[in-house]
């Protein structure tokens, strides 16, 4: 199983950070107080606005391979940080810890990527210049 | 003295008692009733928005940016409470406790999410009188400092509050790279960056790539052209504002929750420069009686930045679509965009 979740005490860390930027509904399609992991493959990247996509393929309880969609701020503001179009790649294999999806959809908002290669990546740090 | 006298004046007697005790009360709502310029003082953040007293049925209503509040005055103190939304459309809540202080009402703010108390104050709001145009230099790159607050709920109509209702955030067309349009794009959190000539102003938006043009040489509204997200733009100087009304814009939202946006409405911009012209602020009226029983109100502020560089806005509908696919939602997506009013 390569789901974990994380229900309790992440409410607090989920009121601050990037969806604070969003313009979108982040509230009606992510969790603020439901928050886990999932970790796979990198079968697709998206670069793009509205916002950085990531297709990837994880591992269901029955051992079948499924896509996540996993999303983070937008290109834009990703590259006020230095985080750019390769700095995730297909074929990485990666544990992404985020807000769930509400309703159990298989989407996730990213916090935090962490490669098996030992890199960590988050769409935060220091802002660009207001 | 005759019986009829001392009935009149048993009555006088009888009328200054009543006045007495209810005339402050009904004094002191009366010096309430009226617009007043409020501005919410917390540790990071200053927020303005437009308070709207009225007498209504016997007591006070009271209304922020053209939404509803919980208000109430309970001997002179007065308690606010009203809602709006964080970036990604959390509902939040700002509470006001206070009272009239001279010309002013001031009193402690209660932010949402427990953060630390702060303050807020409220002055009369007087729209300026006419000025003769005096124009300054908006040119540069622009970006954004404050969101303003963002009331969720309006004072919608029986229309209004159908649509709402029925909305769901897959409608929002921006997640599928379609312009949200004027009221939306103009708050949108990325630079913008104005060029300004005697006859027109043109304001290039990083968001959607949207280009704004705002004429400046007293035409009219043109009656061959299709609406568009953005809307038909016309503006004059009154002092050194730039005051824009906005016609032509095709129907859409004006916020997050699918408060929505006829193709009637008319929307005003009040622009001006502040701190040694390095901040844009403005002031966004929406007049749309179709879907609001008052004006809506948005306060947004920019800083100019040199720096900053007006990137592409490459916006690609796929992801959006693969994701919903993933969902197992196309289906119902097609059904619900087939439908739509």
């Amino acid at each position: 199983m390569s789901i974990r979740v994380n229900a309790v005490a992440l409410a607090l860390a989920a009121v601050s950070g990037a969806h604070a930027e969003a313009h979108h509904s982040f509230a009606a399609e992510f969790s603020y107080e439901l928050r886990g992991a999932i970790s796979g493959e990198i079968v697709e990247v998206l670069f793009v606005n509205p916002h950085a996509r990531y297709f990837i393929s994880v591992k269901d309880d029955s051992g079948k391979d499924v896509l996540w969609d996993a999303q983070t701020r937008s290109p834009n503001a990703l590259t006020g940080i230095g985080w750019n179009k390769d700095s995730i790649r297909v074929g990485d294999q990666v544990t992404i810890e985020g807000n769930l999806g509400r309703d159990n959809a298989r989407k996730i908002w990213i916090r935090e990527v962490r490669k098996d290669s030992g890199v960590v990546i988050r769409p935060t740090g220091e802002e660009p210049p207001p | 003295m005759s019986r009829s006298i001392v009935r009149r004046r048993a009555f006088g007697a009888l009328l200054a008692a009543y006045a007495a005790l209810f005339l402050p009360a009904a004094l002191a709502q009366q010096t309430l009733v009226g617009d007043w310029f409020l501005t919410l003082t917390e540790r990071r953040a200053v927020h303005t928005g437009i308070l709207t007293i009225e007498a209504a049925d016997g007591g006070l209503a009271a209304f922020v940016d053209g939404g509803p509040t919980s208000f109430k005055v309970v001997d002179g103190a007065i308690e606010l409470t009203f809602d709006t939304r964080d970036g990604g459309g959390q509902l939040l809540s700002y509470s006001l406790q206070g009272r009239a202080n001279g010309a002013e009402l001031e009193g402690v703010l209660t932010p949402p999410l427990g953060a630390p108390p702060g303050t807020w104050r409220a002055e009369r709001h007087v729209v300026p009188s006419p000025a003769p145009p005096q124009p300054v230099d908006f040119t540069g790159i622009w970006s954004r400092t404050s969101s303003g607050l963002a009331r969720v709920t309006l004072d919608y109509t029986p229309a209004a509050q159908r649509v709402v209702a029925a909305y769901h955030y897959l409608d929002d067309p921006s997640l599928r790279c379609v312009s949200p349009g004027l009221v939306r794009v103009s708050g949108w959190p990325y630079p913008l960056e104005i060029v300004q000539n005697d006859a027109q102003i043109a304001i290039l938006y990083e968001s959607f790539h949207e280009v704004r043009r705002i004429f400046l040489d007293e035409r009219g509204y043109p009656d061959n052209l299709p609406h568009r997200a953005m809307g038909y733009s016309l503006g004059h100087w009154e002092g050194s504002t730039l005051v824009v009304e906005t016609k032509m814009l095709t129907p859409g939202y004006v916020d997050l929750a699918g408060q929505p946006l006829s193709e009637n409405a008319r929307v005003v911009e009040r622009m001006s420069l502040g701190e040694n012209g390095q901040l844009l602020r403005s002031e966004l009226t929406v007049y749309d009686p179709e879907n609001y029983r008052r004006p809506v109100t948005r306060h947004r502020a920019w800083r100019k930045t040199l720096k900053t560089t007006i990137l592409e806005y490459d916006c690609d509908p796929y992801p959006f679509f693969r994701g919903l696919a993933i969902e197992g939602k196309l289906e119902e997506y097609w059904e619900r965009m087939r439908r739509r009013p």
